[in-house]
C-alpha cells in the first residue's frame, strides 16, 4: 500500500538530486529510514511511476536516487565531484594518522577545523577547482555537495560522517583494489 | 672492594629498576649489548633515591662495573664501544620477575630446541643398547635436562605471550576514541606489535606444539614420542613414563596458545584491513592527482577533469545523479487526494479511452431500453389494480378489509405483492370514498404470503 505522504517526500528529495539512504540519523543514532522502506517495499510501483515521468529510479544496495532516462553529456559531472571530494577527505585524514573509520563511524567524523586545515594545501584547492567546484573551500564543498546530496551527514558532535551512499563508494574502492 | 656474586646478585634483585632499564634498552634496540651510559644513568637514579650515605656508598661499589665483572654477572665491558654484555642468566632471571619483560621464543629458538631433540634422540639411540653404561647414563641425563628445559621454556613463553597479548589488547580497547589522534596512533602502533607477535611468536609456537604439523622430518612432539619409544623398546619403563609426562605437560600449552592465536587473529585482521584501506585510498588519490597533473598544458583557461579518464569510473555508482538547482528548492504543494488512484486511473483511461466511449454508448442504450420496459410494466400493473378496485363489492360488513382484499387478490393476481393491498385500500378511500373503522388493538393483524408479511391495525368495514 502506497503512503501518499511518503511518496511526496520521496519525490521532493529525488527531484532535487538528493539520495535516499537506508539509515538516517535520529537523536544520537542511525535508524532505518521510513521513506527508504517505503521505496523498497513498493519498488515496482515507484520504478514505473518515475519511468512514466522520464526518470530511472536507481537502486544501489542501500540507497536510491533518480537520473534522467536520457543521460546527456554531463551525467558524470556530479559523480566526479563526489569522487574527488571523498578522496581528498579520506586521503588527508589518513595522511595525518587517522584511519578510514574516522569517516565511517557515526560517533566520530571529520570536523570543520580539520577540513579548514586541509584546505590550506594548494593541491586540495587545485583538485576542487579541477572538479568544477570553483573557488569553494573544502568545507563548503562538503557541505554543499556531499551533505546536500546525503553522501555525508553532520552528527551530534558537529562532525561529518559518511552515509550509506558514501560508504558504498569506499566499499567499491576497497573491493576493486583488493581484486587487483 | 669485591662483593661476592650472591651478595651482588641480591643487591641487583633488591633494586630491580637498574636491570629493568637494561632489559628495556635491549628489547627496544633488539640487541644483547647495553650502552654504558644507560646503565650508569640508571645506577645514578637509584643512588640519588637513597637517603643514607652508607647505603649510597655500598650500592655504588656493588653496581660498579668492575665489581659485576668480577662477580661474573657481567661478561665484559667493551672499552672501545662502551657497550656492556651482561650474563644471559642474569637477564633471564630478571625477565622472570616481570612477565612484561619476558622474551618470547622466536622461530629460531624453537627450531634450535627441535634440533637439540633430534640430537638427543640420535645419541640416545646410539647408546641405548647399554654397551657403554656410563655414556648411556650421561645421555639419559642429557635427555631429561633437555626435556625439562623445553618444558620450562614453553611454560614461561606461554605465560609471557598470554600476558603480553592481553595487555596489548587492553591497550587497543582503551584507545577507542577515533577522533583523538594520539589514541588512534597508539592503537595502530599496538596493532602493529600484535601483528608481529602473531607472526613471530604465536604461529611458530603453534607449529612447534602441533604433533601433526607437516614439517621436514619429525615434528618436535613426534621426536619426544620417538624418545619415549626408544625407552619403551628397551624396557626402560620409568624413563619412558617420565618422557611421556613431559610430552603431556608440553602439549597442554597448545590450547592456551591457540586461544591467544584466536584473540590475535581478530586484531591481525584489523591491522591488515587498516593497511589495505590506507593503501587503497592513497592509490586512488594519487590517480586523481595524476589526472589533475595531466591537465596542465600551459593554457590560461581553467582546466577541468576529463570525464573520459578511466580514473573516474570509480564513481560510476553515482553516474547521472542530478545536479542540485536552487530553483527547485521550493516545496511542491500536493492536494490532499489519493494520487495513486488518480494516476492509475489516468494511465488506464488514457490508453483505453476509445474502448470506454464505445462501451459507454452501448450501456446507455441498454439502460434506456430497460427503463422503458419497466415503465410499461408498471403502467400495466396499475391498470390491473384499478380494474380490481372497480370490481370490488361487499354485500355484508367486513371484519378485516385487508384480509378480504387479500383473499380476492389471490384469485386474480399472480404473483401477489402484499404492498398492493395498501395501494388498493388507498384507492378505495381516495377514489371511491370507502370508509372503515380502524381498531388499534394488540395483537396487530398479520397477513403472511410466502416470504412476505404485512402487519396492520384491523380495519372494519360497516355498511
Amino acid at each position: 500500500m502506497i503512503e501518499s505522504e511518503k511518496s511526496q517526500q520521496i519525490y521532493n528529495d529525488l527531484i532535487n538530486g538528493r539520495i535516499i539512504n537506508k539509515y538516517v540519523l535520529e537523536q544520537e543514532q542511525l535508524v532505518p529510514n521510513p521513506v527508504y522502506t517505503e521505496l523498497f517495499t513498493n519498488l515496482e510501483h515507484y520504478v514505473e511511476l518515475y519511468r512514466n515521468i522520464g526518470f530511472e529510479l536507481v537502486f544501489r544496495d542501500s540507497f536510491f536516487f533518480i537520473r534522467d532516462l536520457d543521460l546527456g553529456d554531463t551525467y558524470k559531472d556530479v559523480a566526479i565531484k563526489i569522487q574527488v571530494v571523498l578522496l581528498i577527505l579520506s586521503r588527508k585524514i589518513t595522511e595525518i594518522g587517522f584511519g578510514y573509520e574516522l569517516l565511517e563511524s557515526e560517533n566520530a567524523g571529520v570536523s570543520q577545523e580539520q577540513m579548514d586545515e586541509f584546505n590550506q594545501q594548494e593541491e586540495v584547492q587545485q583538485l576542487i577547482a579541477a572538479a568544477k567546484l570553483g573557488k569553494k573551500t573544502l568545507f563548503e564543498v562538503v557541505r554543499d555537495v556531499l551533505v546536500e546530496k546525503r553522501i555525508m551527514y553532520k552528527n551530534i558532535h558537529e562532525r561529518y560522517v559518511l552515509s550509506d551512499a558514501g560508504k558504498y563508494f569506499f566499499m567499491q574502492l576497497f573491493s576493486t583494489t583488493n581484486e587487483q | 672492594m669485591f662483593a661476592a656474586t650472591d651478595i651482588s646478585l641480591i643487591s641487583l634483585i633488591e633494586n630491580k629498576q637498574v636491570i629493568y632499564a637494561v632489559v628495556d634498552y635491549m628489547d627496544t634496540h633488539g640487541t644483547e649489548l647495553v650502552n654504558e651510559g644507560i646503565y650508569i644513568q640508571a645506577v645514578r637514579e637509584l643512588i640519588r633515591g637513597k637517603s643514607k650515605k652508607t647505603e649510597k656508598q655500598r650500592l655504588a661499589k656493588i653496581f660498579d662495573l668492575e665489581n659485576l665483572v668480577k662477580a661474573g654477572l657481567v661478561i665484559e665491558v667493551d672499552k672501545t664501544t662502551r657497550n656492556i654484555l651482561f650474563h644471559t642468566a642474569v637477564i633471564e632471571v630478571f625477565r622472570l620477575f616481570d612477565s612484561r619483560r619476558l622474551r618470547e621464543l622466536t622461530n629460531a629458538d624453537l627450531q634450535d630446541l627441535s634440533a637439540r631433540l633430534d640430537s638427543a634422540k640420535n645419541h640416545l639411540l646410539e647408546h641405548i643398547n647399554g654397551s657403554d653404561p656410563e655414556a648411556l647414563d650421561e645421555q639419559i641425563e642429557m635427555v631429561f635436562l633437555l626435556l625439562s628445559d623445553i618444558s620450562s621454556k614453553i611454560q614461561t613463553n606461554t605465560k609471557s605471550l598470554q600476558s603480553k597479548a592481553q595487555r596489548l589488547a587492553d591497550t587497543i580497547d582503551a584507545n577507542s576514541d577515533l577522533t583523538k589522534l594520539e589514541e588512534v596512533q597508539q592503537k595502530y602502533k599496538t596493532l602493529g606489535e600484535l601483528q608481529k607477535i602473531y607472526h613471530r611468536n604465536i604461529l611458530p609456537m603453534l607449529e612447534f606444539l602441533n604433533e601433526y604439523e607437516q614439517v621436514k622430518g619429525l615434528s618436535p612432539l613426534k621426536k619426544i614420542a620417538a624418545i619415549h619409544q626408544i625407552f619403551s623398546d628397551f624396557a626402560y619403563t620409568d624413563e619412558a613414563y617420565r618422557v611421556q609426562q613431559y610430552k603431556i605437560s608440553i602439549t597442554t600449552h597448545y590450547k592456551v596458545i591457540e586461544e591467544i592465536s584466536q584473540l590475535l587473529e581478530r586484531y591481525s585482521r584489523q591491522e591488515m584491513l587498516y593497511r589495505q584501506q590506507y593503501n587503497a585510498i592513497e592509490q586512488a588519490y594519487q590517480a586523481v592527482l595524476d589526472s589533475a597533473a595531466n591537465l596542465s598544458d600551459g593554457k590560461l583557461n581553467t582546466q577541468y577533469f576529463n570525464d573520459e579518464d578511466t580514473v573516474f569510473r570509480q564513481a560510476n555508482a553515482f553516474y547521472g545523479l542530478k545536479q542540485y538547482r536552487a530553483a527547485q528548492k521550493g516545496l511542491l504543494n500536493w492536494a490532499d487526494i489519493n494520487h495513486r488512484a488518480y494516476l492509475d486511473e489516468y494511465l488506464l483511461n488514457a490508453q483505453q479511452r476509445k474502448l470506454d466511449e464505445t462501451a459507454t454508448a452501448e450501456a446507455k442504450q441498454l439502460l434506456k431500453q430497460f427503463d422503458q420496459q419497466e415503465q410499461l410494466r408498471q403502467k400495466q400493473h396499475l391498470r390491473l389494480i384499478d380494474r380490481f378496485v372497480g370490481n370490488l363489492q361487499w354485500d355484508s360488513p367486513v371484519d378485516d378489509i385487508y384480509w378480504e382484499i387479500y383473499q380476492q387478490m389471490q384469485q386474480q393476481f399472480e404473483p401477489i405483492d402484499l404492498a398492493d393491498i395498501l395501494l388498493v385500500s388507498k384507492k378505495l378511500q381516495l377514489e371511491h370514498g370507502i370508509k372503515w373503522q380502524v381498531h388499534f388493538q394488540l395483537p396487530k393483524a398479520e397477513i403472511i404470503h410466502g416470504q412476505q408479511k404485512l402487519t396492520y391495525w384491523r380495519r372494519e368495514l360497516k355498511l
